[in-house]
């Protein structure tokens, strides 16, 4: 349901975005696809949490007890108020990496997240990370941890480089840094610097950072420490922790049609080494930012086992099945999904019930469907956004009440900004879209407001108080009436396509 | 691969090169040309030297005392043997950095070279160097280092990475590196015909993969198969020296320090406007995309760069000789950027002056082929003409005079190495206080010369003696010569050439016996 509003995700702060890969609820499905023995779930932890949506949203949405810090104290202190209001018991402190690991009160955990973070902190805070990790995670834990990484980055490297030692001496702390460097590189450009002759893609990468946001690259080009990692690398940083690599945590990386052409999986089969494979294939995709999973102490799982695991899986619908599109992206091709095996899927998913692979390998085992094939049309399906996991019912009944609490602290929030744009689902144990005006939507449908002429004057009560606007194809609309007009639209389609889908993913009561 | 290497490949010896860079008359044009004072190097100190071919021709034809380690046995064995011969009174160990760091026993220095191993050896003996040049090198004291840098460096790492990883964990430890390089490489090709997408980005590095089968396996295992390999930023680099106190002086190779010949006018101007010098070197890095930087670095006095005066004085002090015939000078300069013409109207009448190979000083050239923009132009001009390798820097009489015994010994020693080996083509000469560059066969011609052999007939006679049963067919344009007759003729004709035309030239220079 990315992007049933099209333009709205854009323009999502960076540093309020939602990650569901951080859920550890999905650890789950990516261990069954890779043959791997999942591990439990109880204790999760989130080592630089951000502005803590994900942790808040995954604290509320399931039974999982979450602790972690940030170092920032006005993120640190916006994501308590969220675990307070919404009572769902996440532990979030603003403590150094330092302070935080040195901590003799913390639980073993059995799930650690690192998202992001590592190659903006120092050598002595990776130290930490690792050291942490070690110590607090359970045998059998796992690890999430992204990272940028090479190939992809190493010819920006330089380029960072240039940005960071410009502003070091060439400008002002107090001055508008990021503008005076990148008119710098123009004026660099301009001169056709040999380096950038020869690697034409960096030249244009260098150009297109005009258009980011700057709290984007002051994280991402700015800061003091900042080194991409070889996945070799992080190999043998991580088996110092004694943890394993185990399988990517993007679904669509599992996917090996969807990554490389066949010589390339061709050739990655001669390579009996894991850890080179992985390192090869990162150089087949040009791979610019991983996120994995790691484990302490890997188990394979036996063929009957994978294949109970995989029918395990519990997943449900989160977009309208006529808004899914037969196509996917991968890195190495552009495809067709094939219609006979997704149709029927999403003719039994279109309850918005979760299933579990199982029942769908039943239902469809008339129509000539394997379990290899469904499970396989999950992960894509999940991969496009338009599926999600679901949790056990006695899990969603125990998460139900906070996340209903948390949600309408967020509708609250989302009264007057428009800066986070999920909602935590128990069904889900996970955060789910929702943009400001489907979050005032909802607020409407949670105090009795029913229709569409009412939903979209509460919406424009609220907005038009504030001098706030909506847009429309990315232009912001100034006259009322027009304002007016597309907030009708969006409500239409809130009440045929989604207000039952929420309802169903029980995001309010 | 065995630990004492501490990550270092070894079962392959590092290539036999000289690097004028390491000498410190080299040393002392560039820093004048940079207007930055140059020390008098009583002791000099070379980490890491390889074969360790620099620092034997620079002891033994220069005035320095040269210390030195080098953790690779047979390398510091050839190497002290070298030493031995020339009777150049050089100290060249077979110590780890950690050990030959840690010696009590060594004097302070004057200059320091660290020549390409910075970039392939640890974090840990990084620190180690760095500490070392912090300690020992005295206030005033020239560091050279070379290195692997940034941006050039950086779109490979992730190839080297590939590369040696493949190596490491898909070949057997033992089957010999050379072997290794080639089942990394026969990857690299599959690899390659799978059109991985990082290559497909960046098709100049397809092309550099590519480029690899062709290069020396000795230079492929150093430089592509150690355990580290990390190419550094200019701006890396300076705070790294900076804290141990050191300055930037200027690059080591000639051509480099000229903005002219590398860059752009509009790349000029944009220099011009950055006042801060490490980043207008890391700026001017991008703009020539420099993989490799050789520098000069200078003990901090807080004021490297001396007064106009001092300057000039500087320069009109440094001796120059012309190391190549007339006839071979081309007034051409090719850099990585441009191909230019130098100015007829103003090298003709210093090359015709210098012709004789008579050492000069630049305050003589001055007075004697005087140029409308003064000594500046003039030392410009010199400058360009060592760039190319048509000058080089010359020694005082006394130090020349010291110099020639020990150089005697050492190129005979080398002569007789190239009997029966083709790897080293350098020679020493007390003139230049370094090495020339001298091919076998014409090393057999000076063999023969020192062996009282005179003329091209007994010259070719001799070196057939040496070269016919080693089954190394001699080369006429490239093409392998396949008759006894052909190779005497090519010997032959060879002799001619050297006898007519290079034979008084390496009599002034000090490498070949006079009659």
């Amino acid at each position: 349901m990315t992007d049933w509003t099209g333009g709205y995700i854009a323009e999502i702060n960076y540093t309020h975005g939602y990650y569901q890969e951080l859920s550890p609820l999905r650890i789950a499905m990516a261990f069954a696809s890779a043959g791997l023995q999942a591990p439990a779930n109880g204790v999760a932890c989130a080592l630089g949490f951000g502005q803590g949506i994900a942790a808040n949203l995954h604290a509320a949405a399931s039974v999982t007890r979450w602790h972690g810090t940030d170092l920032n104290p006005a993120q640190a202190a916006f994501a308590r108020d969220l675990a307070q209001v919404s009572g769902n018991g996440a532990q979030l402190v603003d403590q150094s990496l330092a302070e935080f690991v040195g901590r003799d009160d913390l639980p073993d955990f059995d799930y650690i997240c690192v998202h992001g973070i590592w190659c903006r902190v120092s050598p002595e805070n990776q130290a930490l990370i690792v050291d942490f990790v070690r110590r607090k995670l359970k045998v059998g834990g796992v690890l999430y941890i992204s990272y940028h990484c090479q190939p992809g980055w190493a010819p920006m490297v330089p380029v960072r480089g240039l940005l960071t030692s410009y502003t070091n001496t060439m400008t002002a702390p107090g001055a508008q840094r990021i503008d005076s460097a990148l008119d710098f590189t123009d004026r660099l450009l301009e001169t056709t610097p040999a380096y950038f002759a020869a690697y034409p893609r960096v030249a244009e990468r260098l150009q297109s950072l005009r258009a980011q946001n700057n709290q984007y690259l002051v994280h991402e080009y700015f800061s003091r420490d900042w080194q991409p990692a070889s996945f070799a690398e992080m190999a043998a940083i991580l088996g110092v922790a004694k943890l394993t690599y185990a399988c990517p945590a993007r679904y669509l990386d599992h996917i090996v049609e969807l990554n490389l052409s066949r010589s390339q999986h061709a050739l990655l089969a001669e390579l009996t080494d894991p850890m080179l494979a992985e390192s090869v294939r990162d150089f087949m995709v040009n791979q610019h930012f991983r996120a994995d999973y790691w484990v302490k102490g890997a188990r394979a799982l036996s063929l009957l086992e994978k294949a109970e695991a995989m029918r395990r899986q519990r997943v449900v619908l989160v977009a309208p099945p006529h808004l899914f599109a037969l196509t996917i992206t991968g890195r190495a091709i552009e495809g067709q999904l094939s219609a006979a095996i997704y149709v029927p899927l999403l003719q039994l998913l279109a309850d918005y019930q979760p299933h579990t692979v199982g029942e769908l390998e039943e239902a469809l085992a008339d129509q000539g469907l394997n379990l290899v094939q469904i499970f396989e049309a999950m992960l894509v399906m999940i991969g496009k956004g338009n599926l999600m996991l679901a949790q056990e019912p006695a899990a969603i009944e125990a998460a139900t009440a906070t996340a209903q609490r948390l949600n309408l602290a967020l509708f609250e929030h989302a009264r007057s900004r428009e800066d986070i744009a999920f909602v935590a689902s128990p069904v889900l144990g996970a955060g789910v879209s929702a943009p400001r005006i489907v979050q005032l939507f909802l607020l409407a449908h949670v105090e009795g407001v029913r229709g569409v002429a009412a939903l979209t004057d509460f919406v424009w009560e609220t907005l038009s108080l504030q001098d706030h606007r909506v847009a429309k194809d990315g232009v912001r609309l100034d006259a009322p009436a027009d304002s007016i007009a597309e907030i009708t639209v969006q409500a239409e389609r809130f009440e045929t396509d989604f207000l039952a889908i929420y309802l169903a993913l029980r995001v309010i009561a | 691969m065995t630990q004492w290497t501490g990550g270092y490949v070894e079962g392959i010896d590092y290539t036999h090169g000289y690097y004028r860079e390491l000498g410190p008359l080299h040393a002392a044009m560039a820093l004048a040309h940079a207007g930055v004072r140059m020390p008098a190097v009583g002791n000099a100190c070379e980490l890491g030297f390889g074969q360790g071919l620099s620092t034997n021709i620079h002891a033994a034809a220069g005035s320095a005392a040269w210390y030195g380690t080098d953790f690779n046995p047979s390398q510091a064995g050839f190497a002290a043997r070298l030493a031995q011969a020339a009777g150049s009174g050089a100290q060249l160990l077979n110590q780890s950095f950690a050990d030959y760091c840690a010696r009590p026993d060594l004097p302070d220095f004057d200059f320091i070279a660290l020549h390409g191993i910075w970039s392939w050896v640890s974090l840990d003996n990084r620190a180690l160097l760095r500490d070392f040049v912090q300690r020992k090198l005295k206030p005033g004291g020239v560091l050279y280092l070379s290195y692997n840098c940034h941006p050039g460096g950086a779109p490979m790492v992730p190839v080297r990475d590939l590369l040696s990883g493949y190596a490491a964990r898909m070949t057997a430890p033992d089957a010999g590196i050379d072997q290794r390089i080639d089942a990394a490489l026969a990857f690299a090709d599959k690899l390659l015909a799978t059109r991985p997408a990082y290559l497909e980005a960046h098709p100049q590095l397809a092309e550099r993969l590519a480029g690899l089968q062709q290069q020396d396996r000795r230079y492929l295992a150093h430089e592509y198969f150690n355990q580290d390999w990390q190419p550094v930023s200019f701006a890396e680099q300076a705070a790294t020296l900076g804290a141990a106190g050191l300055e930037f002086a200027c690059s080591a190779h000639h051509l480099d320090q000229i903005g002219l010949l590398n860059l752009s006018a509009p790349q000029r101007a944009l220099l011009a406007q950055l006042p801060d010098p490490v980043l207008c070197q890391g700026v001017r890095d991008l703009m020539m995309n420099q993989n490799f930087r050789r520098d000069y670095w200078v003990k901090g006095s807080g004021q490297p760069r001396i007064d106009p005066a001092e300057h000039d004085a500087a320069l009109r002090g440094l001796r120059v000789v012309m190391v190549m015939p007339r006839a071979d000078v081309d007034l051409r300069v090719r850099t990585s950027t441009f191909d230019i013409a130098l100015n007829q109207a103003m090298y003709t009448p210093l090359l015709d002056l210098l012709q004789d190979h008579q050492p000069r000083t630049v305050a003589e050239l001055e007075h004697a082929v005087p140029m409308r923009g003064g000594l500046r132009q003039l030392y410009e001009a010199i400058f360009i003409l060592c760039g190319t390798g048509v000058l080089a820097p010359a020694q005082a009489p006394a130090a020349v005079a010291a110099a020639r015994a020990a150089c005697r010994r050492l190129n005979l020693a080398l002569f007789d190495r190239a009997r029966s080996s083709d790897d080293i083509n350098y020679l020493a000469s007390p003139v230049v206080g370094g090495g020339l560059p001298m091919p076998r066969i014409p090393q057999l011609f000076l063999l023969a010369q020192a062996q009282g052999v005179r003329g091209a007939a007994a010259w070719s006679e001799f070196a057939w003696a040496i070269l016919a049963g080693q089954q190394l067919p001699l080369q006429r344009d490239g093409q392998p010569l396949s008759t006894d007759a052909d190779q005497l003729a090519e010997l032959r004709r060879k002799a001619d050439i050297f006898e007519r035309a290079y034979l008084a030239m390496y009599q002034l220079l000090g490498i070949a016996d006079t009659a």
